[in-house]
């Protein structure tokens, strides 16, 4: 019997939803009961509460969890047992959870094999951004009262119509103006209105407990309605002081904090409370408010999250006016001392991934070397057609011309191209060897020392090899080299993976349009050179990210097998246990944009092993490796600048073709050093 | 390995070594292959070879025959050299052996055809 159209639009949904919850949260689902429930539509976006999940699924058995997911319109339920979830699919699959006061749809009940291993997105509250202080209840309901008499809002609209009609909140300040054209305040021109004297009690307190240590003159009160926020920001430097406070009024509110490295820490400030920002989250984090009606907390008890309705909340912001420039310990993001920076902040990244030279090779040794080693035999299976740009750029090169791919991979580029002479290297012996079978001739070499002499070669090419560099220095290197192996007017393409993975509406890279491709690769990836065989684990600064589903983080302990093997071969000159010291580059999660661009990007092996042994791996069949792979994704413009630096070289063309940066150098025909 | 890529290899990149060039071939395995002749190829490769390197190489692994020590004139219309240029350049490979580094004698070892160039942490 064919099915009808409504099975068949049930069947789709269903399997859509299977493999939403594949790609987003990893988990199975399970044709069989399981204990485990996933909830699609009873999530916190479809305006679902915890409460609200308990009401409706505890009367089909006992729940022994309920997992919300931040951002997400599903959440998942546990029962004690399998009895429990099945009665609960049989009686509320298609259960309409508007019945139950919430604006949203059917729920949509699927058997899961288990539950999102962490749900830590959302802060739990108890993380605060460096510098953040956070005090509770540090007034009074009648004190409360007095400050909010204090601010007669009625008069603000005929006579301060400028300052309040700001689309998101009103807005009213005291002391001086705060202008929003400008965001800095007219020093020489103090308003009528000084600071409130019913301020100063909130004041002298945070003095006596140690929090504040200056007298503020500027105080900004700022009204928001439910559903109105306040953009993400840092206050002006040169215009504040150190020591922004807070006091949260009538209500209470999630500040969220963001830093320029991913890191995102939502604060729930509840009412009556006073936040001190110093420091770090005064001149580094931005801060803002949503715009929503409702935020996601945590619960009661601290475990799981839920729904809180907002009401109308008020916030002093109280300021003290700087001046003189500002001089914190953060020039890079200082107005008053940004200008005579500006040139350090291209290798701030570098510095904070690589703090030497040493440790960069080592990371690339084991990120990028050993991987390539390991799923040579898979990654060549994966990369047969040559980018129609780089075969272009090949078929426009003279007849004759001697070509030399540097990190030629499987040798893809090195076939066809009948009218060069072609000759490859790659410093992965696995996938030289996969070139050999094919017929083309290479060598072993580092992508930083190519053991050609100087002013030979006709034609270089090197595709997605610069970006497993780990310091701009070496990055920078591994150009210079192409330019010293080419004769002058030789010609060199480079690609590297771009950060910016969507180009205007229609532009998506084939990254990311592969989104449901079974393996999370891209196309035409290939070898890595790089440096030595190398012993310890570097150290970095955690780059923690509460965005679970993008910010997870790999540990020593995660299963990779890369590291596993590192930290049981004891290299000679590892400094004391280091092989212990997870490292925290963040794990991209593939087919997506990328949010970071230091990243590790997972590569799962399938199928067979690579052709010969690989030492070390003794993972079960059952299980496949995942290996991480260090990219440095590139910025648009970084290639370009990057090549400005290059001695000897001319940037001929350069572009984005699908989702990589590309150039096309020319070496200058100025004398090349001998040999 | 061809003899084409030998006569672009260098060690210079090893510490303290100053020209690293030529690097001497110990074979232990030599295999021709036929690749079609190209006459134009071989005219263009030839300026940019060490003459006197691909002589030492072709003698190391008994192939010199009758090669001259000195390039001659007027090559375009020279087939005969021409052909054996092409021969030795792209048909004559040495399967298995080292390259030796001409000032420090590190053995660069060729397995399956491919010389592995890489070097040691503390050869850099």
């Amino acid at each position: 019997m064919k099915p009808s159209k409504a099975e068949k639009k049930a069947i789709r949904k269903e399997a859509k939803l299977k493999s939403a919850l594949m790609t987003h949260e990893g988990i199975c689902t399970s044709s069989s009961p399981t204990k485990h429930l996933f909830v699609a539509n009873g999530g916190l976006v479809c305006g679902v509460s915890k409460e609200q999940l308990l009401e409706i699924f505890q009367p089909y058995g006992e729940v022994s969890n309920v997992v919300m997911v931040p951002d997400k319109p599903h959440a998942f339920i546990s029962y004690v047992d399998v009895g429990g979830a099945t009665r609960a699919v049989a009686c509320a699959q298609g259960y309409d959870i508007r019945s139950s006061g919430a604006p949203g749809a059917k729920l949509h009940l699927l058997y899961v094999e288990k539950l999102p291993d962490v749900i830590s997105p959302s802060n739990d509250g108890m993380v605060l951004p460096p510098g953040l202080i956070l005090v509770h209840d540090i007034i009074s309901e009648d004190y409360e009262r007095e400050l909010l008499a204090a601010i007669c809002w009625e008069e603000d609209f005929s006579t301060q119509k400028a300052q309040n009609s700001l689309r998101h909140r009103q807005v009213k300040h005291f002391g001086y103006e705060f202008r929003y054209d400008n965001n800095n305040v007219d020093k020489d021109s103090p308003l009528e209105q000084p600071v409130p004297a019913a301020c100063c009690c909130v004041l002298d307190t945070l003095r006596n407990l140690g929090h504040l240590h200056q007298e503020p003159d500027q105080l900004t009160v700022n009204q928001y309605l439910p559903g109105q926020g306040i953009p993400p920001h840092v206050d002006t430097h040169s215009a504040f002081e150190d020591q922004l406070v807070s006091l949260s009024l009538g209500s209470a509110a999630m500040m969220e904090f963001r830093r320029d490295d991913g890191r995102h820490l939502p604060v729930v400030l509840p009412r009556r409370s006073a936040i001190v920002m110093t420091g770090e989250s005064r001149y580094l984090w931005t801060h803002g408010i949503t715009p929503r009606k409702t935020d996601v907390v945590p619960t009661e008890s601290g475990r799981g999250l839920t729904l809180q309705p907002r009401g109308l909340r008020t916030s002093f912001t109280f300021r003290k006016v700087r001046r003189t420039p500002c001089d914190c310990g953060y020039p890079d993001q200082c107005d008053s001392q940004r200008s005579a920076s500006r040139v350090a902040t291209d290798n701030t990244e570098d510095e904070a991934l690589s703090k030497s030279n040493q440790e960069a090779a080592e990371l690339e040794c084991a990120h990028v070397h050993q991987v390539y080693e390991e799923i040579a035999g898979h990654f060549s299976g994966t990369r047969h057609r040559q980018w129609p740009q780089v075969a272009e750029f090949l078929a426009s090169q003279p007849r004759g011309s001697l070509m030399l791919d540097v990190g030629s991979g499987n040798g893809k580029y090195l076939a066809g191209s009948e009218h060069l002479v072609k000759v490859g290297c790659d410093r992965s012996g696995n996938l030289n060897e996969i070139s050999r079978r094919r017929g083309h001739e290479v060598f072993g070499c580092d992508c930083l020392r190519v053991a050609v002499r100087a002013a030979t070669i006709d034609v270089c090419l090197s595709i997605a090899v610069i970006h497993h560099l780990s310091t701009r220095e070496r990055r920078l290197a591994a150009i210079e080299e192409l330019m010293r192996v080419l004769t002058p007017g030789g010609k060199a393409l480079i690609y590297v993976w771009a950060m910016e993975q969507e180009r205007g509406e229609q532009a998506k890279s084939s990254y990311i349009k592969k989104k449901n491709a079974r393996e999370g690769e891209r196309p035409g990836v290939r070898s890595g050179p790089g440096t030595t065989d190398a012993a310890s684990v570097n150290r970095r600064e955690p780059t923690t990210s509460c965005d679970g589903m993008v910010g997870e983080t790999v540990t020593g302990n995660t299963g990779d097998a890369t590291m596993r093997r590192r930290s049981t071969d004891g290299h000679p000159g590892d400094d004391g246990g280091s092989d212990e010291v997870p490292r925290k580059l963040p794990v991209h999660v593939n087919r997506t944009n990328f949010k970071h661009q230091d990243v590790l990007v997972p590569w799962h092996l399938r199928g067979g092993r690579p052709p010969p042994v690989a030492p070390g791996n003794d993972n079960d069949e059952q299980t496949p490796p995942v290996f991480h792979r260090f990219y440095h994704v590139f910025r648009q413009g970084e290639l370009e600048a990057l090549c400005a630096s290059v001695s000897c070289a001319r940037t001929v063309r350069s572009f984005h073709d699908n989702g990589n940066w590309c150039v096309v150098l020319e070496k200058t025909r100025e004398d090349s050093p001998p040999l | 390995m061809k003899l084409l890529t030998h006569n672009m290899l260098t060690s210079k990149f090893m510490k303290g070594v100053v020209k690293g060039y030529p690097l001497g071939i110990v074979a232990s395995e030599v295999k021709e292959v036929a690749v079609d002749y190209n006459p134009d190829f071989v005219c263009r490769m030839i300026p940019k070879l060490e003459w006197g390197s691909l002589c030492s190489a072709a003698d190391s692994i008994g192939k010199l025959g009758d090669l001259p020590k000195e390039l001659p004139e007027n090559i375009e219309s020279n087939q005969d050299f021409l052909k054996k240029v092409h021969h030795l350049l792209m048909e004559v490979e040495v399967i298995s052996g080292n390259l030796i580094c001409p000032e420090t004698g590190r053995k660069f070892p060729i397995n399956n055809g491919i010389p592995n160039m890489l070097l040691n942490e503390d050869e850099v």
